[in-house]
């Protein structure tokens, strides 16, 4: 039996020793200050819900003190079944969420009729059909699309699509009551746009249209990774059966991969729902009058205001902080964020529990 | 099984399947074009309108009421700000939590219960509207929940100088340095040394006249008082142009001269009505397009103007009165910190960290996944502690994915107005001096000019759409330059 040499039973280790106990100290710290880190989302969380419930719950016992002189409070159940929403202007001030999410539900349904479809098609195309060198000019198109920030969409909307839905390149003489042309003041004749489909200047279309393409790209790619996740083998069974490259698409990749897709639209549905900086520059700022014409929520052609657009003018007008107005605006915010996160986490159970696994 | 048996269900021939799939194929094509077609249309639009307007002095000029004249500097400069606040804050938590949910997976049941429970909490957090994050920064950052909004003591502030504030007849101020907010005032009179600026040069030629002779005169409150009638006269007119109540005002020349010929006549003007008429149209045509809280400054401007038309007709440019009593204020240094941090550039970039924070943790948290379990292997096998593992061994690898996706999440804070609309202000025309104060953003200052009615303004907000555009096109030329870099596989 061999005894190690002495030089190597007594030899220290090259670097720094350290004891152990210094060690596990240093470990200890540096996973508190981690804690620390990931403990923050949550005070995020926490802090929202209790900001909203707390201001809410204050909006609800707010009293304001009407024409008459009569004091009332706005009831939780005036707020959730009400269809007049009529904060600022009147004498008598209406507190009804319907027609503001009616509003948010236009701009998301024309959005979405517009994004999904497209969005859809694009990413079979990339996943199944497309040569490379189209997918290299596609994704990146996507992918700048997606970077572009949301104000600059509404900046498009203003400019480009409103002008659009309203022909002002189709300019026609202003005719006044008497049915003749306007003159102005160097007696030329007025123009104004034609406008046959009589599109306000601020308008649900215009604002959903620029909605829609922002979701575009959020559509497209992550409906791609979902189809990009369903196995070869099961394509190649059906153009084994004799499939063409559409009814392999339609009937065998696109129902595999629908968990993913229906989670994807569900994901872009509340990205509309929340977008604030196009519909406070193009939708307008009219709520919907549902409780005097109900089939107002059919029309595109008029402005409206949504959820967050009603935000956007109360924190930038001159509201009274404290006011009943102003505290209505967290209760807004409280129901979109209730949408909102009610979408997203339906998503991701949809993503989860119908998760086909392949392997 | 019989050869000539036919399947049991009709198919439809191959040729009707065959054009099904050259429509589909064709329909593909159409759809995937759409995307590109909008991309030039939308650049066409933005550099059709904003390239002319584009110069050296666009990015170099303050704000102004003027579309030919206003400048992109505050905001930018306030963009730049913000995003360094919000990188620094942002960064570090964010990876710290990437680090702490892929690398400290806990084995007991209840932490792995909880360890579940942060990760759904930051997805959903990535999908909480970021308007809803302007409302807890207002209140968290801005407000500090308000736990400092005591009545007694003032909040907590370092880097502030104070000085008392006079001002003379013709709204000149002049300042006296003191010890703090609580020193007691001297009322002004000869022999009180007073500066032009904060820390700037003393100021000879003011004059000095008793209370009694300026009460034969009229003091400025006064003045503004009387004019008080002239402006509810002119308020009442601007509210028939307007197209909805809450809508901007639309003055024009003509517009304007005729407002104020009839409202001239319900002042109490004593100076020359040719020039009080001048003025008043010009501060008039400011008001165009305006509305809500800079509709009320513009008009007060008015007030003030006609005042100091006032003052300098009754001869009392420079004079103020013995026995005035100062204001308080306090010049701030450039590391003036107050709690709570107040509607400033503090706020408003913590503000943008809620937003951009759980998008980089998702990044870090798959950019640290992508580094293979055994190198980490490796380190412990060597010895090394869980946390040796990580900094020495996973990070770096993970570094590029990291620095991709903070730099993906700052281009989208850089881009995002909702959240500081209500921290910052839409219209600024200085530069932030420290970080607590006032701020305007690159994307608030083109949401402000793209909603205003003139088109002159359109063309300015596109010019700062293509600034805008420049910087988030720099910043995912360099993440996709890191990516294509540190190209590895494990």
């Amino acid at each position: 039996m061999t005894t190690l040499p002495a030089s190597i039973i007594n030899a220290t280790p090259a670097g720094r020793p350290r004891s152990i106990a210094a060690r596990n100290f240093k470990e200890r710290i540096i996973l508190g200050l981690l804690i620390f880190c990931g403990l923050f989302t949550v005070v995020t969380t926490i802090s929202i819900i209790g900001i909203l419930a707390m201001e809410s719950y204050k909006f609800f016992t707010e009293v304001s003190v009407t024409a008459q002189g009569d004091e009332v409070t706005v009831t939780f159940w005036e707020f959730i079944t009400g269809l007049e929403w009529n904060p600022l202007l009147g004498a008598e001030k209406h507190f009804g969420i319907w027609p503001l999410i009616a509003g948010t539900m236009m701009v998301s349904v024309i959005a979405m009729a517009f994004a999904l479809p497209l969005g859809l098609i694009t990413a079979i195309w990339l996943s199944e059909f497309a040569p490379t060198r189209a997918r290299n000019v596609i994704k990146p198109v996507l992918e700048i699309l997606a970077g572009i920030p949301t104000v600059v969409f509404g900046f498009f909307a203003l400019t480009f699509i409103t002008p659009l839905l309203r022909f002002e390149w189709w300019q026609r003489p202003a005719l006044g009551e008497d049915g003749l042309p306007i003159l102005d003041s160097a007696g030329n004749v007025v123009t104004v746009a034609a406008n046959p489909l009589n599109f306000g200047s601020y308008n649900a279309m215009a604002a959903g249209l620029a909605v829609g393409i922002m979701c575009l790209p959020i559509v497209t790619s992550l409906s791609e990774d979902a189809l990009r996740a369903v196995p070869r083998s099961l394509k190649e069974g059906a153009y084994g059966l004799g499939c063409s490259r559409f009814e392999a698409s339609i009937k065998v990749v696109v129902p595999s991969a629908l968990s993913g897709i229906i989670a994807a639209f569900l994901l872009a549905i509340a990205r509309a729902v929340g977008e604030t900086m196009i519909v406070a520059l193009a939708a307008g700022a009219a709520p919907l009058p549902l409780h005097s014409d109900p089939t107002a929520v059919l029309d595109p052609r008029n402005q409206i205001q949504p959820m967050t657009g009603y935000m956007v003018q109360i924190f930038l007008g001159d509201v009274e902080h404290g006011g009943v107005e102003y505290l209505s605006c967290y209760t807004v915010a409280a129901t979109l964020f209730v949408i909102t996160l009610g979408l997203t986490i339906l998503g991701g159970i949809i993503r989860k529990r119908f998760r086909q696994a392949y392997e | 099984m019989p050869a000539d048996s036919n399947p049991q269900y009709e198919t439809s021939s191959v040729k009707a399947r065959m054009a099904k799939n050259r429509m589909f194929l064709t329909l593909c094509l159409v759809a995937a074009s759409a995307a590109i077609l909008i991309l030039i249309i939308l650049l066409w639009t933005i550099f059709s309108q904003g390239l002319g307007r584009l110069s050296l002095d666009f990015l170099s000029s303050l704000g102004s009421k003027d579309a030919e004249k206003a400048g992109l500097l505050p905001p930018l400069v306030g963009s730049i700000f913000l995003l360094m606040i919000c990188g620094l804050t942002a960064i570090p938590l964010g990876v710290g939590t990437a680090i702490l949910l892929e690398e400290f997976r806990p084995k007991q049941k209840a932490l792995a219960t909880l360890h579940g429970f942060v990760q759904t909490n930051i997805t959903n957090l990535a999908g909480v509207p970021s308007i809803v994050y302007g409302i807890l920064g207002l209140t968290a950052f801005a407000q500090f929940f308000g736990v400092f909004n005591n009545e007694a003591g003032r909040p907590f502030a370092i880097g502030q100088t104070w000085y008392h504030q006079y001002v003379d007849l013709s709204q000149q101020s002049y300042f006296l340095p003191v010890a703090g907010p609580d020193a007691t005032p001297e009322p002004a009179g000869p022999g009180l040394t007073l500066f032009t600026v904060p820390g700037g040069e003393t100021v000879a030629d003011i004059e000095y006249r008793p209370a009694s002779d300026a009460q034969l005169l009229q003091v400025r409150t006064d003045i503004e008082l009387a004019n008080f009638d002239l402006f509810l006269k002119i308020d009442e007119l601007l509210r028939e142009t307007r197209t909805t109540r809450r809508g901007p005002v639309n003055v024009d020349q003509a517009k304007a001269e005729e407002i104020a010929a009839t409202s001239l006549a319900f002042g109490d003007l004593k100076s020359d009505p040719e020039v009080a008429q001048e003025v008043l149209v010009s501060g008039l045509l400011a008001l165009d397009g305006l509305r809500g809280r800079e509709y009320r400054n513009a008009k007060s401007q008015i007030t003030s103007d006609l005042a100091d038309l006032e003052i300098a007709y009754a001869g009392l440019d420079g004079v103020m009165l013995v026995g005035t009593e100062p204001l308080v204020v306090a010049h701030n240094a450039w590391y003036h910190i107050s709690l709570p941090f107040g509607r400033g550039l503090m706020a408003g970039g913590l503000t943008l960290m809620l937003v951009i924070l759980p998008i980089i943790i998702i990044a870090s948290q798959e950019a640290l996944r992508a580094v293979p379990q055994t190198m980490r292997q490796g380190c412990l096998a060597l010895g090394g502690t869980k946390w040796q593992a990580v900094q020495q061994v996973a990070l770096p690898a993970a570094i590029p994915g990291i620095c991709t996706g903070a730099i993906l999440a700052m281009s989208r804070a850089i881009g995002e107005a909702a959240p500081i609309l209500l921290i910052g202000a839409v219209f600024i025309s200085f530069l932030p001096s420290n970080l607590m104060d006032g701020f305007s953003a690159m994307p608030l200052q083109i949401f402000n000019w793209s909603s205003r009615p003139q088109a002159e303004f359109k063309e300015t907000a596109a010019a700062g759409i293509i600034v805008l555009l420049a910087v988030l096109l720099t910043f995912n030329g360099i993440a996709v330059w890191i990516r294509h870099k540190s190209q590895k596989n494990y």
